[in-house]
């Protein structure tokens, strides 16, 4: 009961927080006077309503949804193994720490102009979507892995467990808190890099693209629009993420439970 | 074949605590490491179980040799059940696992995580994993602590019942009744200096 009443709380109160910033939305919108700088919330729902019958609209959903997972799928993938082997292996730390320092100093836009040369417009933002996501994942896992029990692994050692069981039973549920904590930060960067190397790069059926001809035509209210579909979506697969994160957590609590 | 330490000596920064330590331990027998904190009965254990490199000696008797210990601390992996516990160094013998929880009086709790068990309780689940491993060698570093009178009793008569002419074991505690229940043969420690 006291659960129900303390959601239902929190929903009024996010309600409420989002009404705020509308009605400051609207608010600037009469001070400003200016469709260009600042269009009407009125109108920017109205034409987001529109591009949502819009094929193309969904089809440019599809694709960038698509290359952001892309990238961050490779990202966690070679991050994960590298960070591992990284954490393990001190050479392979020193021989990838300089690289991974490199291309978190580099400027995002360097790199889209030079992967426009190596790449189709298409695969810019999958790479560059994985630059911004593999240093975050590479660093957390090493740290993790740094951060496992040493008395834990000299405990296996003696009992000769092997080493396989050691990376499955001692390594890996350590380094799982890095992990989740890295998964969700690059959730969001990605979306981020991944939609501004679109707007660069501007592929056929991309967010980004949608963002870059409102941009060309000084369309302010679709590109107000668009931006609503990017923080839209973005929230969207975030919160599906963290609840599908925090049911899988919630499982191993059943099992805790059932344990009695 | 017997555990034979020649000449050891170990040092924590400029500290000797362990000077020139000889002794065999023999087969089929049961070694009480005594005497009061910090008198290198730990530094002793970790050296024989090869987790604790030392200055100078050698042992011999320990190629080849599975050692299970008790940890002073109970080195319990907290994602694991007690019974997935046992199991992760014994591998899948589930009789072994049950056999054991039961002798140290925790049957009901094989499926509880370390984080749902008393301090004492996880110090039988590190003692059931030591016996079920089935070592050669059982080293058990203050092994009782935390545990009431009554299973202590009960966990001591399962590892005297439980030990075999080839095993040795060697177990450090400061508490006389446990050294004399238990042990075939005891060795008097002082600070800063180990003798016999």
């Amino acid at each position: 009961m006291i659960s129900s009443t303390t959601a239902h709380k929190k929903v009024i109160q996010s309600i409420l927080g989002i009404l705020f910033w509308l009605a400051a939305w609207q608010a600037i919108y009469f001070i400003v006077q200016n469709d260009i700088l600042v269009p009407a919330p009125l109108e920017v729902f109205s034409l987001l309503g529109e591009l949502i019958l819009v094929k193309s609209f969904w089809s440019s959903i599809f694709f960038t949804i698509f290359r952001v997972f892309a990238g961050i799928f490779l990202a966690v993938v070679l991050g994960t193994v590298l960070g591992i082997s990284s954490g393990l292996n001190r050479f392979l730390y020193e021989l990838i720490a300089p690289l991974v320092v490199a291309v978190k100093s580099t400027p995002i836009m360097s790199f889209i102009i030079v992967a426009l040369v190596w790449f189709g417009s298409g695969n810019v933002p999958i790479f560059i979507c994985f630059l911004i996501a593999f240093p975050i994942i590479w660093t957390n896992i090493w740290e993790g892995i740094n951060n496992v029990d040493i008395k834990l692994l000299e405990m296996a050692k003696v009992f000769q467990v092997s080493r396989f069981k050691i990376l499955t039973s001692i390594y890996l549920p350590q380094i799982k808190p890095y992990f989740i904590s890295g998964f969700l930060t690059i959730i969001g960067l990605g979306w981020k890099a991944t939609v501004t190397a679109e707007v660069i790069s501007h592929p056929v059926h991309a967010i980004g693209s949608g963002l870059y001809n409102a941009r060309v035509s000084i369309n302010t209210v679709a590109l107000f629009a668009w931006t609503l579909a990017i923080i839209g979506i973005s929230l969207l697969i975030e919160k599906t993420l963290i609840y599908l994160l925090e049911k899988s957590q919630g499982s191993q609590g059943r099992k805790i439970d059932n344990a009695g | 074949m017997p555990v034979k330490i020649v000449n050891l000596s170990k040092s924590y920064n400029g500290l000797q605590v362990i000077r020139n330590f000889n002794f065999t331990f023999e087969e089929g027998k049961i070694y009480c490491l005594f005497g009061p904190s910090g008198c290198g009965k730990t530094t002793l254990l970790h050296i024989v179980a090869g987790i604790l490199p030392f200055d100078s000696g050698f042992m011999v008797g320990l190629e080849n040799r599975r050692i299970a210990v008790v940890f002073q601390e109970d080195r319990l992996l907290p994602w694991l059940t007690a019974a997935d516990n046992i199991k992760f160094v014994t591998g899948t013998q589930d009789s072994a696992v049950e056999k054991y929880l039961k002798a140290v009086g925790l049957e009901e709790f094989k499926n509880y995580f370390p984080d749902q068990l008393s301090g004492g309780m996880k110090r039988r689940v590190a003692i059931a994993r030591a016996l079920a491993f089935k070592g050669q060698l059982l080293l058990m570093d203050e092994p009782f602590k935390g545990i009431d009178e009554k299973l202590k009793r009960k966990i001591m008569n399962t590892i005297l019942a439980d030990k075999n002419s080839r095993q040795i074991v060697i177990f450090a505690t400061h508490n006389r009744g446990e050294a004399r229940y238990m042990a075939d043969e005891i060795l008097n420690f002082n600070i800063n200096s180990l003798f016999r």
